[in-house]
C-alpha cells in the first residue's frame, strides 16, 4: 500500500470519519496534544539544560536524566497518541502538507537524539563538549517538531 | 467607553490591524506563544509535581524551584508578550468569547495561587524544603497550579474554534 493509499484509509476509517463529524473531537484531542507537548518540552529542556551546564548544576547529569526521562515518556506518549488521532481526521491533507513531513523528519531526529543522549548520559558526571553539542541539537530538533507542527495549520 | 469599545479600538489600532493582516508576523507570534507556553508550563509542571511529592522527591524543593525559576520566568515573559500581541490584533473578537473569559479567569487564579504560595509557604521554604512529601498547603498549591494551567491551555485552544 502506498503512503497516499494509507492516508486515504486513515481518513476513511471509523475514527477519522467520527473526528470530522464531531465538532468537539478535534479541539479536545488537540488540547491533549498541547498538554503532552508541554510536558515533553519541559522535560527535554530540563535534561538538555543540565547537559549544557546551564541549569541544575547541583545535581549530577545522571540524576536529572533518570528522574526526568519517565516524565518525558509520559509527555511523548500523550503527544504521539493524540497526534495519531488528529492525523486520522485529516491524513490526506497532511500527506500533501510540506510542514507535516518536516515535522515527522524533526520528530525522528529528535527521538533518536534523545534516546542516544539518555543512554550516554546515565553514567556521566561532567558532559564532554560533544555531548553538549548533541544536547543543543536535541533542543533544535524538538523545537523544529513543534514549530513545523504549528505550521501545518498555516500553510 | 465600554470595555468592548475599548477592545474594538485596540483591535482597530495601527499595530493591531498590521498584525492581523500581515502574512507572516501573526503566525510567527502565535508559534512563539505556543512554544513558550509549552516550555514554561512544562517546567512549571515539574516544579508542581515536586510540590505534590510525586517527582524527584530526593531533591529539596528549594533547589528545584531555584534551578527552574529563571527558565520558567523567561518562558512566561515570552508567553505574555506574544499573548498580548495576539490580543492586540483581535481584542474585540476574543472579548466576546466566553472561552477567552474563562481562560482569563483561570490565568488570574493561577497567578493568585502562585502569589499566595510565594507570600506564605515560599517564605518559610527552609522549614520544609527537604521533606519528601511537602505540607498539605504546598500540595494543594501544586495541584491548583496544574489544574489552572491545564484549564488555561484548554480554554485558550478553544478560543480559536468557538468564534466561528
Amino acid at each position: 500500500m502506498s503512503l497516499l493509499a494509507f492516508a486515504h484509509a486513515c481518513e476513511a476509517s471509523a475514527i477519522g470519519a467520527y473526528g470530522r463529524r464531531s465538532s468537539l473531537f478535534f479541539p479536545s484531542v488537540e488540547v491533549v496534544h498541547l498538554l503532552g507537548l508541554a510536558l515533553l518540552l519541559g522535560s527535554v529542556l530540563a535534561i538538555d539544560l543540565r547537559l549544557l551546564g546551564l541549569a541544575m548544576r547541583r545535581q549530577s547529569v545522571a540524576t536529572i536524566v533518570r528522574a526526568t526521562t519517565p516524565l518525558l515518556g509520559v509527555g511523548l506518549s500523550l503527544a504521539v497518541a493524540s497526534g495519531a488521532l488528529l492525523f486520522m481526521t485529516e491524513a490526506v491533507k497532511c500527506y500533501y502538507n510540506a510542514a507535516f513531513w518536516f515535522k515527522l523528519g524533526f520528530l525522528v531526529l529528535a527521538v533518536l537524539t534523545q534516546i542516544a543522549l539518555s543512554w550516554r548520559a546515565r553514567a556521566i558526571v561532567r558532559p564532554a563538549a560533544v555531548l553538549r553539542g548533541w544536547a543543543a541539537l536535541s533542543l533544535l530538533f524538538w523545537f523544529g517538531v513543534a514549530a513545523a507542527g504549528r505550521a501545518i495549520a498555516f500553510i | 467607553m465600554s470595555l468592548l469599545e475599548l477592545c474594538q479600538r485596540i483591535q482597530d489600532s495601527t499595530v493591531g490591524t498590521a498584525l492581523l493582516e500581515s502574512q507572516y508576523a501573526w503566525l510567527i507570534v502565535e508559534s512563539i506563544h505556543v512554544l513558550s507556553l509549552s516550555v514554561s508550563v512544562g517546567l512549571l509542571a515539574i516544579a508542581d509535581l515536586r510540590l505534590i511529592g510525586l517527582f524527584r522527591t530526593d531533591t529539596p524543593v528549594a533547589d528545584i524551584l531555584a534551578e527552574l525559576r529563571p527558565w520558567m520566568l523567561g518562558g512566561f515573559v515570552l508567553m505574555f508578550v506574544s499573548g498580548a500581541l495576539l490580543f492586540w490584533s483581535e481584542a474585540a473578537t476574543v472579548y466576546v468569547s466566553p472561552w477567552f473569559r474563562l481562560k482569563m479567569v483561570f490565568l488570574a487564579a493561577a497567578g493568585l495561587n502562585a502569589l499566595i504560595f510565594e507570600a506564605s509557604l515560599g517564605r518559610r521554604l527552609a522549614e520544609w524544603s527537604d521533606r519528601r512529601r511537602p505540607p498539605l498547603a504546598a500540595r494543594v498549591a501544586g495541584w491548583t497550579s496544574l489544574a489552572c494551567w491545564t484549564a488555561v491551555i484548554a480554554f485558550g485552544r478553544w478560543v480559536a474554534y468557538a468564534h466561528a
